[in-house]
C-alpha cells in the first residue's frame, strides 16, 4: 500500500512499491495528464512535482514518495481552478502541436518559475533542456515561460496573488 | 421573399455519398437537402440517408451547441483548428463557439480519411466552407420564414440570425426548422470578405493541451480495460518459434499471455504488471529473413548498383555529351540513412472485440484502414467495426500504418475483453517502418562562363509504394471482393519492385528540377533489402532535396558563382521557387556579410505543391551550432499564419534532429538504436530560432505540414561548406562536422 498526497489529496493506493509513479497515476489512479514517452527518464514527457521538486515519474518507484506530496499537471491550477500563469501563457502563444510533451514541459516550468521567478533565458534552457518535444516548440516554450514569469510579477506588484 | 420562393425539402432526394460528391466541386452545383440534426422532424434526413444522420461534419443542437466533426488526424499540425476556421468563415459564427468532435471511421461520409501529404488544408477548403455556406442559408431561411420577412432582411452574425425590427434569434431556435429548408447553389464569400480565414485565433485544442485533459490514444478509458505489451522478435521480421510463459502467468497481475502474428503479448491489468512479466517470458524466436543483415554490407550492395546504369526515369538534352564537353566536372557520391519517426506518444491502440462489433480506439492518420485490417482480422463485415480516433502524440507518416492497432485486435480477440496495447519506446524504434535509406551519385559539369550544363542524377532506394501494396489487399474496399484486392495488391507491389511503374514517392524531388539544365537525367535504381520503409515526414523530397540542393551549390563552386546568384540564374522560368528564395535570403541579410564567425547556407525546395525557402546561419568555432533559420514559404492563401509558422519552426526541428544526429542502424538484422540517447532529438539548448515568411499569393492553399524539412539538410551543409570549405555529402552530419572541425578527415565524405 502506498500513500502519499496527490494534488492536495491524501491517497491510498494498492500497488507493488516497485510501480514507477507514472504508471500509478495513469493506470490505478486515472491521471493520464502525465505522460509516458521513454520511460528511461531521458525525455521528461513524465514530469511531476514532488516535494515542490520537478522529478521524472517513469522511473521514481512509488515507494520513493511514501509519506510526500505529488503535484501532477491535473493539480497545477489553483484552488478555484484558475488556471496556472504558465499554463495561461501557453495557450496565448499557441505553444503545443500535438501536446504530448507539454504537460511535462510545463511541469518542469512551473518548477523553474517557483524558485527563479525571473529566470533569464540562459536559465530557462538550461533548466528545460531535458524536456524534448518532438514538434519543436521550443521556441514558443521559452516565449511562454518569459511571459508566465512576466504576468506573474505583474500581479505580485499590482498586490495580487503571485 | 415570402413563402412560395423557398422550395420545400422534399425535392431534395440526394445520397449523402452525392451530398459529398457535388461538395466536392468546387463552389459549383451544390444541391443540399439538409444539413442539420438535433430536430424531430427530420423527414429531410431521411430522404438522405435513410436514418437520422447529421450531415458530414455539421450538428447544430437545438440547446445551440454547434459541432463540427474533424475527418482528419490532429497530430500537432493544427488542422483540428483551421478545418473549423474554414466552416465558420462562412457559418458566421465563431471559431471559439464550435465544440470539435473526432469523427470516426466511416467511408461513407468522410471517405478514405487519410490524413497525409500534406493535404488536409487543400483537399478541404472548398468542402468545408460550402457546408458553413450551405447551413448558414438554410438557418437564415429558417429564421426569415418563422418571423414572415423576405430572406434578404435577414442577415446571419455571430451565431445568430438577424432582422431590424424581429430581433434576434440564435441558430439552436431554428436548427429544427432549418432542417425543413432547402437551398440550392450557395455562393462563397470573396476573399475580400473574409474575417476567418487568414487569422490566427488560439489554437482550439489549446487549453486541453495544457492541463492534461486532452484524450490520446494511451489515455482511453474502458471498463475492465486490459494493458499488454508486446515481446517482439529480435530481428527485424522475425517470428515466434516457440515460448514457455509459465513464470509469466504466475507474477502478479497477469491475465494472459498469447501468441499473436507479431510476437507474444502479455496481458496484464497496468503497464507495469505487463511490462515486468514480459520479462519472465522465455521465447525461442525464429530470425526470419533479415537476420544477417547489416547497414555497412547494404550500403556495400547500393554503392554497387550505383557504378552500373539504372532505369531512367526523366531525361533532357543529351547530357553524357554536355558533360564530356564541359570545362569543369563535380562528381559526388551522397548518403542518406535510414530513419525512425519516434513520435513523442508511444504507438498504442485500445480494441474491444464482442461478438457482434468490433471497436478499436486508436491515434490514426487512418481510420478506414484500421477498420479494414479489424474486420479482416475478425471476419466482421466493416460495418460492424466501430473506429474511434483520438489525438494523436505526432504521426509523421508513422500512424499511417494500422500495424499498431492489429495488435490490439488481435489480442483482444484471444482475451475476449478490451485490451489496450503499448509500445516501449524501445519497441517503437526497433519495430519501425522507416524512412528508406538511399545512395545518390551526381555528376554535373559546368561550361567557360560557369553556367551548370550536365546534370546526372542516379539514384539508390527503397520502393516504400511497394511496401503498401499488403495494405491494398486489406482494405475491404466497398464492392470489390477482398480475394481480388490481395491480387489488386501483389500486383501493384510487384509492378513497382520490377520497376514496370516507378515509385513517385522515391523520386519525387528529383524527377523535375525547377533549375534551368538544359542536359539532365535522373536514373533509379531500386535496392529491396527488405527493411521495412514507409512515408516519414515529406517522404522521398527529404532525401532527393538534400542531393540536388547540396549539389547545386558545388556546382556554384566549381564555376565561382554565388549560390544565390547561381539559383537565381537558374530559376528564370519559376517566378514562385525564386520569390521565396530571394525572401529568406534578404531576411536573413545574404547580400550583407554575417557577423564575424558566422556562416550562412541557403537552400529552396518545391513540394506538395508549395514553395519553401531556407537560410541557415551556423558558427563553428565552439563545435557546429545552428543559430538561426530563416524560413520563407508560399502556399498559397493562407488559413491561419500563426499555424504555417508553427509548422515551419517544427519542420526545421524535425529536420535538424535528423540531419545532425538521426540513423537507424542494423546489425545482424537487429536494429541498433533503442531509445532517446541513441536515437537523440535537438533539445532546447541546441536549438535555432526560426523565423517564418510568408510570401503572399491569391493561389488556392497547399501544403505546409511536411515542406519546411527537405531544404534544412543542404542548407545546413552548404553552410558548413561556406564556413570550412569542407562539403559534407553523408547524413547524419555531426559526427563527421566534429572530425572535420578536428582537422581530421570526414569518414564518410566521397572523393
Amino acid at each position: 500500500m502506498a500513500r502519499f498526497t496527490l494534488n492536495g489529496v491524501a491517497r491510498e493506493v494498492d500497488v507493488d512499491a516497485d510501480t514507477p509513479l507514472l504508471w500509478v497515476l495513469r493506470d490505478a489512479l486515472g491521471l493520464t495528464g502525465t505522460k509516458f514517452g521513454c520511460g528511461m527518464s531521458l525525455c521528461g514527457a513524465c514530469t511531476v512535482h514532488l516535494d515542490g521538486q520537478a522529478v521524472r515519474s517513469c522511473v521514481l518507484p512509488v515507494a520513493a514518495v511514501e509519506g510526500r506530496a505529488v503535484t501532477t499537471i491535473e493539480g497545477l491550477a489553483g484552488p478555484a481552478g484558475e488556471r496556472h500563469p504558465l499554463q495561461q501563457a501557453w495557450i496565448d502563444e499557441n505553444v503545443s502541436q500535438c501536446g504530448w510533451c507539454q504537460s511535462g514541459q510545463i511541469m518542469a516550468a512551473a518548477a523553474l518559475l517557483a524558485r527563479t521567478p525571473s529566470p533569464t533565458d540562459d536559465e530557462i534552457t538550461r533548466h528545460l533542456a531535458g524536456n524534448l518535444c518532438r514538434c519543436g516548440t521550443y521556441q514558443r516554450i521559452k516565449r511562454a515561460v518569459q511571459a508566465a514569469a512576466l504576468s506573474a510579477r505583474s500581479d505580485v506588484s499590482k498586490g495580487g496573488e503571485p | 421573399m415570402n413563402d412560395a420562393a423557398l422550395p420545400r425539402n422534399g425535392d431534395a432526394r440526394l445520397s449523402r455519398r452525392s451530398f459529398l460528391k457535388v461538395a466536392s466541386v468546387a463552389g459549383g452545383g451544390l444541391a443540399v437537402g439538409l444539413l442539420l440534426d438535433g430536430c424531430a422532424h427530420v423527414q429531410g434526413a431521411q430522404a438522405l440517408g435513410g436514418g437520422f444522420h447529421p450531415n458530414a461534419w455539421l450538428r447544430v443542437a437545438p440547446d445551440d451547441t454547434i459541432t463540427f466533426l474533424l475527418d482528419r488526424a490532429e497530430m500537432g499540425q493544427g488542422v483540428l483548428t483551421s478545418h473549423v476556421q474554414l466552416l465558420c468563415e462562412e457559418l458566421a459564427v465563431a471559431p471559439a463557439r464550435v465544440v470539435v468532435e473526432l469523427a470516426p471511421a466511416d467511408f461513407d461520409r468522410f471517405g478514405v480519411q487519410v490524413t497525409g501529404g500534406s493535404t488536409s488544408t487543400t483537399s478541404q477548403f472548398d468542402v468545408l466552407r460550402q457546408a458553413g455556406a450551405t447551413a448558414r442559408e438554410l438557418l437564415r431561411r429558417a429564421a426569415a420564414r418563422r418571423w414572415g420577412v423576405a430572406l434578404d432582411e435577414v442577415t446571419a452574425a455571430d451565431g445568430a440570425l438577424v432582422h431590424a425590427a424581429k430581433g434576434r434569434l440564435r441558430y439552436g431556435e431554428v436548427a429544427s426548422a432549418a432542417t425543413r429548408e432547402w437551398v440550392h447553389h450557395v455562393p462563397l464569400k470573396e476573399p475580400s470578405a473574409w474575417t476567418v480565414i487568414g487569422t490566427s485565433p488560439r489554437r482550439l485544442d489549446a487549453a486541453a493541451k495544457t492541463d492534461g485533459s486532452a484524450v490520446y490514444g494511451m489515455d482511453v478509458k474502458q471498463h475492465g480495460l486490459l494493458t499488454a505489451v508486446v515481446l517482439r522478435p529480435p530481428t527485424l521480421r522475425g517470428s515466434v518459434l516457440r515460448y514457455d510463459a509459465a513464470r509469466a502467468l504466475a507474477a502478479p497481475g497477469v491475465r494472459d499471455v498469447v501468441a499473436i502474428p507479431q510476437g507474444v503479448a502479455v496481458v496484464a491489468d497496468g503497464y507495469w504488471h505487463a511490462r515486468k512479466a514480459a520479462a519472465l517470458v522465455d521465447v525461442e524466436w525464429q530470425p526470419g529473413p533479415l537476420a544477417g543483415l547489416s547497414t555497412d554490407a547494404l550500403k556495400d550492395e547500393r554503392l554497387a548498383l550505383l557504378e552500373r546504369p539504372a532505369q531512367v526515369v526523366t531525361s533532357h538534352g543529351d547530357v553524357d555529351t554536355a558533360l564530356a564537353h564541359s570545362k569543369t566536372r563535380v562528381r559526388a557520391v551522397y548518403q542518406v540513412p535510414f530513419l525512425a519517426h519516434a513520435p513523442m506518444e508511444p504507438l498504442n491502440a485500445t480494441a474491444h472485440v464482442e461478438p457482434e462489433r468490433v471497436r478499436v480506439w486508436v491515434g490514426t492518420q487512418a481510420p478506414a484502414v484500421v477498420q479494414a485490417v479489424a474486420a479482416r482480422i475478425t471476419g466482421m463485415p466493416n460495418h460492424k467495426v466501430e473506429v474511434h480516433s483520438t489525438l494523436l502524440g505526432g504521426g509523421f507518416g508513422r500512424r499511417a500504418l494500422p500495424d499498431f492497432a492489429a495488435e490490439a485486435v488481435e489480442v483482444s480477440l484471444r482475451l475476449k475483453a478490451p485490451v489496450k496495447v503499448v509500445w516501449s519506446r524501445e519497441d517503437d524504434l526497433r519495430h519501425g517502418q522507416y524512412r528508406p535509406a538511399a545512395l545518390a551519385l551526381v555528376e554535373g559539369g559546368v561550361d567557360e562562363s560557369g553556367a551548370p550544363i550536365a546534370w546526372r542524377h542516379r539514384l539508390v532506394t527503397q520502393s516504400l509504394v511497394a511496401s503498401f501494396a499488403d495494405l491494398v489487399g486489406a482494405m475491404s474496399l466497398h464492392a470489390v471482393p477482398q480475394p481480388i484486392l490481395e491480387l489488386v495488391g501483389e500486383g501493384v507491389g510487384r509492378a513497382f519492385l520490377e520497376g514496370h511503374v516507378i515509385d513517385p514517392t522515391a523520386v519525387e524531388g528529383a524527377a523535375e528540377l525547377p533549375y534551368a539544365l538544359p542536359h539532365r537525367r535522373l536514373e533509379i535504381a531500386l535496392h529491396d533489402c527488405g527493411v521495412p520503409v514507409t512515408a516519414w515526414r515529406s517522404v522521398g523530397h527529404s532525401i532527393n532535396a538534400f542531393v540536388v540542393e547540396s549539389f547545386v551549390d558545388e556546382l556554384a563552386h566549381a564555376g565561382g558563382r554565388d549560390p544565390l546568384a547561381l539559383r537565381r540564374a537558374l530559376l528564370v522560368d519559376h517566378p514562385r521557387n525564386l520569390a521565396v528564395l530571394e525572401t529568406a535570403a534578404r531576411a536573413i541579410g545574404w547580400h550583407e556579410p554575417p557577423a564575424p564567425g558566422r556562416f550562412r547556407g541557403l537552400a529552396q525546395h518545391h513540394c506538395f505543391g508549395s514553395w519553401c525557402a531556407q537560410a541557415v546561419e551556423i558558427s563553428v568555432a565552439d563545435g557546429l551550432r545552428v543559430h538561426r533559420v530563416v524560413c520563407a514559404i508560399d502556399c498559397g492563401r493562407v488559413v491561419n499564419p500563426d499555424l504555417v509558422a508553427a509548422q515551419m519552426e517544427s519542420g526545421v526541428i524535425f529536420g535538424l534532429s535528423a540531419a545532425l544526429s538521426q540513423h537507424i542502424d542494423l546489425d545482424q538484422g537487429k536494429v541498433r538504436q533503442s531509445n532517446f540517447h541513441d536515437y537523440p532529438m535537438l533539445r532546447m539548448h541546441e536549438a535555432p530560432t526560426v523565423e517564418t515568411h510568408i510570401v503572399a499569393s491569391d493561389e488556392r492553399p497547399t501544403g505546409v505540414g511536411e515542406l519546411a524539412v527537405p531544404p534544412l539538410a543542404p542548407a545546413l551543409a552548404n553552410a558548413f561548406f561556406a564556413a570550412t570549405g569542407v562539403r559534407l555529402r553523408s547524413l547524419p552530419l555531426l559526427a563527421d562536422a566534429q572530425r572535420v572541425l578536428a582537422g581530421e578527415p570526414a569518414t564518410s565524405t566521397s572523393p
